[in-house]
């Protein structure tokens, strides 16, 4: 096994106003370098939170305790500019509605080289560079795009948001439902492309979904979560298969009758195989 | 591959906590004090201890003492007694300023919600054009042709109120009779006048109200600023605004009294206005006033 | 050129804005009861020759869109009319203010602008204790008109602490500075608390975007991201508001300029309404409307600079 990738030890949050909800609870979650996570649940699981976490992003109004080491870094205990420093050099984040991820009021060129030209210092030129090929990785046409603003790129806007996560070149991708707020046909191509982007780079994944087959046909290892709990964890094909829990059980079965396809051979699922922690 | 998904569901937004109720104890305070404003306008007849037109030349500009609560100005008369009846004319004028534009503004408003075409354009291009006059360069104006005094600042000014109340009211209107309860009504053969006077109005008149409080404030500081330059209430009646005039000869030469209080309590009644104002508008649903 | 698609339009609009309010301002003269001579001479008991010759001048015998257009095509070629009170043209009165008034309001529009956006972004950014302590402030300065504004700023500078002059215009730079800085923080105290308390919530309406998060999730430098993604997505409505701002800066000369003794246009308004100089109340109105509604405009089009989409939509 080679360096962890995170661990997540006994993490809980708790809601300072109000009655104290709990929103994690004792949460402890591990990944290998360059291994896919998906993190599933309801919403209101506390996946994104758990997600989050990881970035060294908390709920302002929330109480937390517990670790969470990223690379051998314990990120909650970062101060502001080493914080800073630890997410331009080593994560990137794709959140669930790429029009309101990319800023509306300035160009694509500037979403996709300002964390370039920011936090590594390299000239406009050369930002500029690395984006368009980020962008065709993604398959977009780098010269149209470039010049082009948020409100017009509707269609490719959450595969310029992969551009430019993979731009910086991160050792770990957070994908929080990247693909719930697109249509069907785009949520296909962001899941395929979500995929091969992390492999090709070998950079570590964690995808939040509720949804199980998106979550299967990515990750090699899933994590079950259910109000603030980790309900199960295990390699995709274990959870699929032989699910521990009741409501992962159930998660399965919810999602097998919504989508119609009951075929075994047919779910993504069976493709992975590898990387048992 | 199948990446059929369930029913599209959003994490909660983790942001906000539930705001508190607007109500604090700043808008008791606030209210406290207006109330203690109208108390001293309504019984000024009573409850000032001095006549105050009296002059005494031989105590001017004195320092607040137990003769004098807060003082004397330059011709002797008592600081706190012309307070107290400043406060009516305080009071009243933007009572009368808030009325003229409500009354003028929210017909003219409904109206041109209710009608659109022809009548709701001609009433937006009045309304632009007055609004390209500043209020206080409007109501110079109004003085410059029709003389200084009470009557014309508080009239120049509930005209110079009107095209912000005609735009707020028609876009409340605008949005409320679009709703499903109007078109209910206007199914079942309901007037226009019947619809506009007894159901969009009555729904909107919350917010309309918050903003007169609002609007109150303005028309104090106003018709306070008026009286300063010599347009408004003229000497020797009391009034705040004619009262930071006077004592402004006073304070260059080293005594503050008559101009500094006077002007605390302008200040103080405006605060209290915003601020009852504001929580109220809050409360409506109305966040962001200008 | 897609620019004047936009501008042409626009610049339409204002001169017709501008055309109209000429016309309210000229002939308000008209809805007053009585001879607009009278007006015209100063409102005092003037002997028949007298009146005759303001007749004659201003052609009160004509037919009023004559008279109108006499005005204005007068109003191009600088001749504003002359003046009862100071017999003089009222262009050449207008041109030794101007530059007073101007440099008040520029002054005061600064303040407004540095310390009400600074202010409202403080309050917005830096945590709860701050965020109260500045809207207690500014809820109260807002309530300062600027009148008294002034009488504490003169006793506290000039009386008791004998630090700038209490009135008058001042010689050269720093001259002309010290005698304005009393008077523009007078005129902008008030104004200054509206711009916070907008900066305020609209900097906390953008601040909390999901792309303010993915910036900072990209670990960009905390002041990047506050002027680029949250500052400047705020703009609009902090120019929409401080284009408003500038009617009340404008009006307020008027006030400060009267309370400091300046010799600006706005004391020059208040004496000749007092004195019912009516030619030159006509111009000053007219020339401080005419301030306002440019203003307006060029806030429209900061905000249409600002958003792209807005830009697109504009055919810019």
């Amino acid at each position: 096994m080679t360096e962890p990738l995170f661990e997540v030890e006994d993490l809980t949050m708790t809601l300072r106003a109000g009655h104290g909800k709990t929103i994690l609870r004792s949460v402890s979650v591990g990944a290998s370098a360059g291994e896919a996570i998906g993190l599933i649940g309801e919403s209101g699981a506390g996946k994104s939170t758990t997600a989050r976490a990881l970035l060294g992003m908390t709920p302002p109004e929330a109480a937390v305790h517990g670790t969470v080491r990223v690379l051998g870094t314990d990120v909650l205990s970062l101060r502001r500019s080493r914080l800073q420093r630890f997410r331009a050099e080593n994560v990137a984040l794709i959140a669930q509605d790429p029009r309101a991820s990319v800023n509306p009021m300035h160009g694509i060129e500037v979403f996709l080289t300002e964390a370039m030209r920011a936090n590594r210092n390299l000239s406009k030129a050369e930002a500029r560079r690395r984006a368009a090929a980020a962008l065709e990785q993604v398959g977009l046409d780098p010269e149209k795009v470039l010049r082009s603003y948020p409100h017009e790129v509707s269609g490719g806007l959450q595969r310029v948001v992969i551009a430019a996560a993979v731009a910086v070149e991160p050792r770990l991708l957070i994908a929080d439902e990247p693909s719930t707020a697109l249509d069907v046909a785009s949520q296909a191509t962001v899941i395929s492309l979500l995929r091969r982007v992390a492999r090709r780079s070998g950079a570590g994944l964690v995808l939040v979904t509720h949804n199980i087959e998106v979550a299967a046909s990515v990750c090699d290892r899933l994590v079950v979560m259910r109000a603030g709990s980790v309900v199960e964890t295990g390699t995709t094909d274990q959870v699929l298969r032989r699910p521990l829990a009741e409501y992962t059980r159930a998660l399965i079965e919810a999602t097998r009758a919504v989508s119609g396809a009951t075929d075994r051979d047919d779910f993504p699922g069976n493709a992975t195989e590898s990387a048992h922690a | 591959m199948n990446t059929a998904i369930l029913p599209g569901k959003k994490d909660p937004p983790r942001r906000r906590r539930p705001s508190d109720s607007p109500f604090t104890w700043g808008f008791w305070v606030a209210l406290g004090f207006i109330v203690l404003v109208v108390l001293a306008a309504a019984t000024a007849r009573w409850s000032a201890p001095h006549d105050p037109l009296q002059l005494d030349l031989l105590d001017t500009l004195a320092p607040p003492s137990g003769a004098h609560l807060l003082g004397t100005d330059e011709g002797g008369r008592d600081t706190l007694s012309r307070l107290l009846w400043g406060a009516q004319t305080g009071l009243f004028g933007p009572l009368a300023v808030v009325a003229i534009s409500l009354v003028a503004g929210v017909p003219l408003g409904l109206l041109a919600a209710g009608r659109g075409g022809i009548v709701d354009l001609a009433v937006s291009r009045m309304t632009d054009l007055v609004l390209a006059f500043p209020v206080l360069l409007l109501s110079i104006l109004a003085v410059a042709l029709y003389g200084a005094g009470f009557l014309t600042t508080v009239v120049a000014l509930g005209v110079a109120f009107v095209p912000s109340v005609i735009r707020l009211t028609r876009s409340l209107a605008s949005t409320e009779k679009n709703r499903e309860y109007i078109n209910a009504y206007r199914s079942l053969g309901f007037g226009p006048l019947r619809i506009y006077g007894l159901h969009i109005l009555p729904n909107i008149l919350g917010v309309i109200l918050a903003h007169a409080v609002v609007h109150f404030g303005y028309a104090l500081t106003d018709l306070a600023v008026l009286s300063f330059l010599g347009f408004g209430v003229q000497a020797p009646d009391s009034d705040w605004g004619l009262m930071v005039h006077e004592g402004q000869q006073a304070l260059l030469q080293g005594s503050p009294w008559q101009s500094m209080i006077s002007g605390g309590v302008i200040v103080a009644t405006v605060l209290a206005f915003n601020v009852v104002g504001l929580r109220l508008a809050d409360a409506v649903g109305k966040e962001d006033l200008v | 050129m897609p620019v004047l698609r936009w501008t042409i339009p626009r610049i339409i609009q204002l001169v017709l804005t501008l055309l109209v309010a000429s016309l309210v301002v000229y002939g308000s003269v008209f809805l007053v009861p009585g001879d607009p001579a009278t007006l015209l001479g100063g409102g005092k008991a003037l002997s028949p020759e007298a009146l005759a010759v303001i007749r004659e001048r201003y052609g009160l015998d004509d037919g009023f869109l004559t008279q109108y257009w006499h005005w204005l095509t007068g109003l191009f070629s600088g001749d504003l009319g002359q003046s009862a009170q100071y017999r003089q043209p009222v262009s050449a009165i207008i041109e030794s203010r101007v530059a007073t008034t101007v440099e008040l309001v520029l002054l005061a529009g600064l303040l407004v602008v540095v310390l009400g956006i600074g202010a409202g972004a403080i309050a917005a950014l830096r945590g709860k204790r701050v965020d109260d302590a500045i809207t207690f402030g500014v809820t109260i300065l807002a309530a300062v008109p600027s009148f008294v504004a002034a009488i504490v700023l003169i006793f506290l500078f000039s009386v008791q602490l004998e630090w700038l002059p209490s009135g008058g215009d001042g010689e050269g730079f720093v001259g002309t500075l010290s005698h304005l800085l009393l008077p523009a923080i007078a005129l902008a105290v008030s104004f200054m608390a509206v711009v916070a308390r907008i900066s305020r919530s609209a900097m906390r309406r953008e601040m909390v975007r999901e792309h303010v998060e993915l910036a900072r999730s990209r670990g960009l430098p905390n002041g990047l991201v506050v002027r680029r993604h949250i500052l400047w997505n705020a703009l609009p409505p902090i120019s929409t508001v401080v284009a408003m701002v500038l009617a009340g800066l404008i009006g307020g000369t008027t006030i400060v300029e009267s309370a400091f003794g300046l010799h600006g246009l706005g004391s020059l308004l208040v004496n000749s309404v007092q004195s019912k100089d009516f030619p030159i109340v006509q111009a000053v109105v007219l020339m401080m409307v005419a301030a306002f509604v440019v203003a307006n405009t060029l806030a429209d089009l900061l905000a249409l600079i600002i958003n792209p989409k807005a830009r697109k939509g504009a055919g810019l």
